[in-house]
């Protein structure tokens, strides 16, 4: 059988899962950034056979299971083509590329692309969450400097994280927490829009790591961030720190089935969950990434994620790839 | 048009800041280490 992952080349996640398949298991990387550099990527379909999809001229065939991880994001001044053609290139490429992702329909999918695209809106999430009987904290996203004022004053205190995933230039931006005296910028939320939502004063921060219905539980923290003026609530800043840390915890039957149902209902087999629990014992929901990291999880606590990521790819009778093609 | 100073600039922090000695936290190290560093390259999502 064949695994297909579609990633950057050099994944450091790939590896590990990769380490549990059998011997009778071929694994291809897709680097689509790589057709570039020669390595084709061809779809061809004839009258009467199913589509064929070949990658530097091997037809993909008996493919179990398809793990669409963290492929690099090309921008039109980075190819290597005349200034003129570089959006047109860049377009092409993307084409091809999206084609891939509703090929394998009898594949195990880690997760469906297109449903991957619609659970990262951070709305839907947080509406299906409450739904599904998550509790989610007050939030607003917006662009809009009447509603983000008023709601700040409303709450004397709430966090802000960003709606973008990329970064500025030259820094990063955290959840960071906020106050109602504090002069901010409203008015530049009209080029920046993002999620306001009410301050949570943790007894515990959880990543939950669920592969199907596997859940794998971490409490994650470090010690005080010191920025300057910048009051960060955000453990990733930990890592930059250097005073990281993750230990495997457990958290309640019900939330688990939550999180299993929360992945269903979004058409995804994996997700990273990120909680509160509060000094009352109440679990928040955050978020979910729907292709969050989970290796510096395995490396730090010793959980096995990534037998469990390779035990959904070569389990043929999971299929659930729904090509749902739009997000 | 006039420039808009986004709302988040004046709670950006430099990226140097956060690039710390990493190496005696073995869980910070195992987090750079298999995340995805969004301030060097441009792969789809973000270090999440």
């Amino acid at each position: 059988m064949r695994i297909v992952v579609v990633t950057a080349t050099g994944d450091v996640s790939v590896p590990p899962v990769a380490q549990h398949f059998t011997s009778d298991t071929e694994l291809v990387v897709v680097d689509p950034a790589r057709t570039f550099d020669g390595q084709s990527l061809s779809f061809r379909l004839t009258e009467t056979g199913p589509a064929v999809v070949s990658h530097c001229g091997t037809e993909l065939a008996d493919v179990h299971g398809v793990w669409y991880r963290k492929p690099l994001v090309l921008r039109a001044p980075s190819l290597p083509v005349p200034a003129d053609y570089q959006e047109y290139a860049l377009n092409g490429w993307e084409a091809l590329t999206r084609c891939l992702m509703s090929q394998f329909p009898d594949a195990v999918w880690v997760s469906d692309y297109f449903a991957i695209q619609r659970s990262q809106c951070k709305a839907r999430q947080l509406a299906l969450a409450k739904s599904i009987g998550f509790s989610v904290p007050d939030t607003l996203m917006t662009s809009d400097p009447r509603q983000a004022r008023e709601f700040v004053q409303r709450l004397g205190t709430c966090v802000v994280k960003p709606l973008a995933a990329r970064s500025p230039k030259g820094s990063v931006l955290y959840t960071t927490r906020i106050t109602a005296g504090r002069p901010l910028n409203f008015d530049g939320l009209i080029a920046d829009p993002v999620i306001f939502q009410a301050c949570l004063e943790p007894a515990r921060e959880l990543r939950v790591t669920v592969v199907g219905d596997e859940v794998f539980a971490a409490e994650v923290g470090g010690g005080e961030e010191a920025f300057p003026g910048v009051d960060v609530r955000d453990w990733r800043a930990n890592a930059g720190q250097g005073t990281f840390w993750a230990r495997e915890t457990s958290m309640p039957d019900q939330l688990q089935a939550h999180c299993v149902k929360f992945l269903q209902a979004s058409g995804l087999n994996f997700g990273a969950f990120d909680f509160i629990e509060d000094h009352n014992g109440k679990y928040w929901f955050l978020e979910c990434n729907p292709n969050g990291q989970w290796l510096f999880i395995e490396d730090t606590t010793g959980m096995p994620i990534s037998a469990a990521i390779a035990g959904m790819l070569t389990r043929r009778t999971l299929a659930n790839h729904t090509t749902s093609e739009q997000p | 048009m006039q420039q808009i100073v986004p709302f988040m600039a004046a709670l950006a922090i430099p990226a140097d800041a956060v690039v710390a000695e990493i190496a005696s936290c073995p869980a910070a190290a195992a987090f750079s280490r298999t995340t995805i560093d969004v301030k060097t390259t441009d792969n789809e999502g973000s270090d999440d």
